[in-house]
């Protein structure tokens, strides 16, 4: 099994060989692994679907941004993150640009925007709406130096996801 | 001459008993030996009744598969307890996988899911990395699971990789190699170190086990710390026990199913 297809949630991407990913949605009332079934939220509060997507084992327990995973990044290995925002986004100046950026220049990426610096890595950081959902895309490189050749393997990651209107 | 003629007929006598004894006696080795299976001869062709043999494992632990050989390792898809979706891939990566297939109803599934809880008393060869695979939301619930599932363990609801790798019951481990996606080992057992145990004899890595042997022994923990670095650091360099190198100016000690 080489190509994989993950759907869930209107978040649908092929996963190319040796990639993992992992879309979820916090249920307020259900704590994920580890938590022991406590609730994560107020009960009342809003969650919108997360999408992770990597070339490297995903951990059990990843923060929305990647702590806890980008951590363990080799100088081959990046990290995708989709984020929804609520509703109240769309249409907002920061969400602005339509649709998924599918084709990255590695002159976007920087070594100071990652969510948590770590030396050697670089990130690039972008909002968007597409379907009428705004996200936002976050992509860790786990080499800045190797960028060219691992922003080639984040734009075939991109190109492969689509999102459908709610 | 009479005399003559009569101890020669005792002695040919005698030599007939022996010879006749020796005979019976291997026909009976031979027999045996049939009975089992060694020899010419189809197995098969035995007695239904000797032919089968009672085999009861203990309660708690599934049976063994009837059919012979391995599954083929396939990577996995499918939920967490917290509704996530996910892809776990265990082929053709560089790192070994060990499954473990466990369910919330099964007694001796809760051994498991309270070992696992403390990673840093496995006895797991570096890299490896454990995965916990439980039926799907179909079969089992999500919130039982949730409670149950250690903290830092990859935990992926899938009854579909129940049915690929074709787990006989609960609990069950399958140990894949990364590299090439092939299966190299798989079983039960009651506990963590029987499991261990099993996966060190199935995959030949000491690894499973090393921890474990230094454990067993009530030497001061400084000691016993010390010990398995020692071990682990050799193993690490390929010097496994019974390794020539160990034993300057003696002869070898054998392998390492010494160990």
């Amino acid at each position: 099994m080489s190509e994989i297809q993950l759907s869930a949630h209107g978040i649908t991407t092929r996963l190319p060989r040796g990639w993992e990913g992992r879309i979820r949605r916090r249920d307020p009332q259900l704590g994920g692994p580890g938590e022991r079934g406590k609730p994560q939220f107020h009960p009342e509060e809003r969650t919108y679907p997360i999408a992770h997507f990597a070339n490297f084992p995903l951990p059990a327990d990843v923060a929305d941004y990647g702590s806890g995973a980008v951590e363990l990044m080799t100088r081959s290995n990046l990290f995708i993150v989709l984020l929804e925002f609520g509703p109240e986004s769309v249409g907002k100046a920061l969400f602005a640009t339509q649709g998924l950026p599918r084709n990255l220049s590695p002159d976007l990426f920087t070594p100071n925007q990652l969510q948590r610096t770590i030396r050697g890595q670089g990130g690039y950081q972008t909002f968007f709406t597409e379907a009428g959902r705004p996200f936002c895309l976050f992509i860790a490189l786990g080499s800045y130096a190797n960028r060219a050749a691992l922003i080639r393997k984040a734009n075939a990651v991109l190109a492969a996801t689509t999102i459908t209107p709610r | 001459m009479t005399l003559w003629l009569g101890i020669l007929t005792t002695v040919v006598v005698l030599e007939a008993l022996l010879i006749v004894g020796l005979l019976r006696s291997h026909g009976l080795i031979l027999r045996r030996l049939h009975e089992l299976g060694a020899g010419i001869g189809d197995p098969a062709e035995r007695d239904a009744d000797q032919r089968e043999v009672a085999f009861v494992t203990r309660p708690g632990v599934p049976e063994p598969r009837r059919d012979v050989g391995f599954a083929d390792a396939t990577d996995i898809v499918g939920t967490g307890p917290d509704g996530s979706v996910s892809v776990i891939r265990v082929t053709d990566v560089d790192h070994d996988s060990l499954l473990a297939f466990l369910s919330s109803g099964c007694a001796t599934c809760s051994a498991f899911f309270e070992a696992f809880a403390d990673l840093d008393a496995l006895t797991l060869p570096p890299g490896t990395r454990l995965v916990i695979v439980t039926k799907g939301p179909e079969a089992e619930s999500p919130a039982v699971i949730a409670e149950r599932a250690p903290k830092g363990v990859v935990l992926v609801m899938s009854s579909e990789a129940w049915e690929q790798y074709r787990v006989p019951g609960s609990p069950y481990f399958v140990y894949v190699d990364g590299p090439t996606g092939r299966i190299r080992g798989e079983g039960t057992g009651m506990s963590w170190e029987q499991v261990a145990g099993l996966l060190a004899q199935a995959t030949g890595d000491l690894r499973f086990v090393s921890r474990q042997a230094a454990a067993r022994r009530t030497k001061p923990l400084s000691d016993a710390e010390r010990e398995r670095q020692i071990d682990e650091e050799l193993i690490r360099a390929g010097i496994l026990p019974g390794d020539p190198s160990l034993y300057p100016g003696e002869a070898p000690r054998g392998g390492a199913d010494e160990a």
